[in-house]
């Protein structure tokens, strides 16, 4: 029972830090997306029949 | 319940402004069909994570992971761990989602007709968005559920709570497509994710990790830990199986990965967000073996009163899995079948509520409390302040993933079903008139189905269970269309059948004859998801092999070809 005990509690420490991290990294780069985003798609460089990237 | 009106109430409007305006303000960015249903292809990373990450955590997975934590512990996380682990192979080795997006298509079903032609196409079309509506149906009815219980709204507020949700959302959605899912969903993963993580770190901290823990080993023994031995190995298969499907062919993943800027774009997002899958279940877990720490259920009436409220004992007087001595305790002979239509647990006289068990009780009935004891205990530890960031953080979380459904099988819909109809190409003002009628008529469908849908037996296998009805399938003919050179439309159209018949059947029967009976038979839910995916497979390779001109077929190039 121990060895479980260790193993969900290790998973669990693992996903609130890693959760944590990504939130902060994310809520900063995902700006960056977004802007990135809709630039392109108010310049115009959008072009649906463009051959894919 | 610890909801204040005047501080929670604001935090949770600031939130409702400040989602709207963002939704509505990139409408001005929807121009062409393409940009309404797949963001013009501009999606980069760290927004697809975002965006993916928000819409697969709605309230509805917040109660089906809760009440796994509350009924299997630890073990009840399982399908979280199985779906990290399938995202992140698929993302690394592009298994299926390469050759996909290679593809250049909006949808799943369009690669289909390069292959199978234009019928499997239609169909491959009615059953996603059978499956997926039958999916989403119960969302709206969770959602505004989990509002009532835990912000301790009186109950005749429900259906305006359900009706308020779906209007905020389809308003955006209709406006701006997915380009204001994508922006929207942004903003409602930081919420969501600030809401989650400070709710866990003060329940861990309120209660003690090792509190929490030795709750499972007493509730739930070694079960509580190793899912073989609480689940079976049964339903840890059926998981594996759903949950590698839904990754491949989900169709708001996929919409991910078709709005992504590249391939490589799209499998980056698959990689970068499969952790969460592990968050996603582990997380509401843990709050679900809180709600089993302070609610441990023993007879009626050692129930909170708002969940006795909360559970209907409809049906009880047929369900064949409750004892003759229960149901003469229970006394239900004194009642209509009018009257037991309506009874809730905290009707019934205080002398049967003193010394009936809920574990005596119908599947349904205890599915019900132990689906709605979270909620339930949210609104009573959680403290002023922290509540209020918890409820913006659900609402977040639902609207973020209705909106992404309604306008992700809207897709389907409109390209799918609708699209080998039109004779000639839609002008975009038209495309788009279209798509928005279509994801109001969803909107209208999940409130209807949403009101009159009863559901037996445990949330999670309901949404499993339809999402089934096309994951097997759909599976079956991804990997074929892109690897099996003999795949052909007979093997196509047979495995679509047969994969929605076990699934359909299924529900169907559950409704007409109960859970407890089938369950008699020895046709369980989780069988029948084997079941369809196994026949879905065999029938794809035997009639691929059957039909006539197969040799003819396999000089054909694949799709990903």
């Amino acid at each position: 029972m121990e060895a479980y005990r260790w193993f969900w509690g290790g998973l669990t420490i693992a996903a609130l830090l890693w959760y944590s991290t990504i939130t902060i990294y994310i809520a900063f780069h995902g700006v960056f997306d977004i802007k990135d985003m809709l630039k392109k798609l108010s310049s115009g460089t959008f072009d649906p029949n463009a051959p894919e990237k | 319940m610890n909801f204040n009106w005047l501080l929670d109430g604001s935090i949770v409007g600031l939130y409702l402004v400040a989602t709207m305006a963002a939704g509505i303000m990139v409408r001005k960015y929807v121009g062409n069909v393409e940009q309404f249903l797949v963001a013009g292809r501009e999606m980069n990373v760290f927004l697809g994570i975002a965006s993916l990450a928000a819409t697969e955590f709605g309230i509805v997975t917040c109660m089906y992971t809760a009440q796994g934590g509350y009924n299997s512990g630890f073990a009840g996380s399982t399908p979280g761990i199985l779906q990290c682990l399938a995202m992140l192979i698929i993302g690394i080795t592009g298994f299926c989602v390469k050759p996909l997006r290679d593809s250049g298509v909006m949808t799943i079903p369009e690669l289909f007709e390069q292959r199978f032609g234009t019928f499997i196409r239609w169909l491959s079309g009615v059953v996603i968005v059978l499956g997926g509506l039958l999916n989403m149906g119960v969302f709206l009815r969770i959602g505004g559920e989990f509002l009532v219980l835990s912000t301790g709204m009186n109950e005749k507020y429900l259906v305006i709570t359900m009706t308020v949700l779906l209007i905020m959302v389809a308003v955006y959605t209709i406006l701006g497509g997915m380009l204001s899912v994508l922006v929207t969903d942004f903003l409602q993963f930081i919420v969501m994710s600030i809401g989650l993580l400070a709710v866990t770190y003060f329940f861990i901290g309120s209660f003690g990790w090792g509190k929490i823990v030795d709750t499972v080993e007493k509730t739930h023994g070694e079960g509580g830990f190793n899912p073989f031995v609480s689940l079976g190995w049964e339903s840890v298969l059926a998981s594996a199986l759903v949950q590698t499907a839904a990754t491949l062919t989900w169709q708001t993943t996929i919409a991910r990965l078709m709005a992504a800027k590249d391939t490589w774009t799209g499998q980056k997002v698959y990689i970068g967000t499969s952790f969460f899958f592990v968050c996603r279940f582990l997380i509401p877990g843990i709050w679900g073996i809180v709600a089993l720490m302070v609610i441990a259920p023993t007879t009626i009436n050692s129930l909170p009163q708002p969940l006795r409220a909360s559970v209907s004992i409809s049906g009880i007087d047929k369900d064949t899995s409750v004892a003759d001595s229960t149901k003469q305790a229970l006394n239900l002979s004194q009642y209509t079948p009018e009257q037991l239509k309506s009874m809730t647990l905290d009707k019934l006289p205080e002398e049967v509520q003193k010394n009936v068990n809920v574990k005596d009780l119908s599947g349904s009935v205890k599915s019900a409390v132990s689906l709605n004891a979270m909620p339930v205990i949210l609104g009573k530890l959680v403290p002023i302040g922290l509540i209020g960031i918890l409820i913006a953080a659900m609402l977040a979380a639902d609207m973020s993933t209705d909106s992404s459904y309604m306008i992700t099988w809207a897709a389907v819909i409109y390209n799918d079903i609708l699209g080998p109809f039109r004779k000639k190409k839609s002008s975009d003002s038209m495309g788009l008139l279209i798509n928005r009628f279509i994801v109001m008529v969803i909107g209208l469908f999940l409130f209807f189905y949403g009101l009159f849908y009863k559901l037996e037996g445990s949330l999670w296998d309901y949404l499993q269970t339809t999402g089934t009805v096309y994951l097997s399938s759909m599976s079956v003919l991804l990997i074929a269309c892109c690897y099996w050179k003999n795949a052909n439309s007979w093997g196509a159209t047979a495995s679509i059948i047969i994969g929605a018949a076990f699934p359909i059947g299924y529900l169907y029967l559950e409704q007409v004859w109960g859970a407890a009976a089938l369950k008699d038979l020895g046709f369980t839910q989780d069988r029948s998801k084997i079941l369809a995916f196994a026949l879905s497979a065999v029938a794809m390779v035997v009639f691929s092999l059957l039909k006539p001109n197969a040799a003819e077929t396999a000089t054909k190039p694949t799709a990903a070809a």
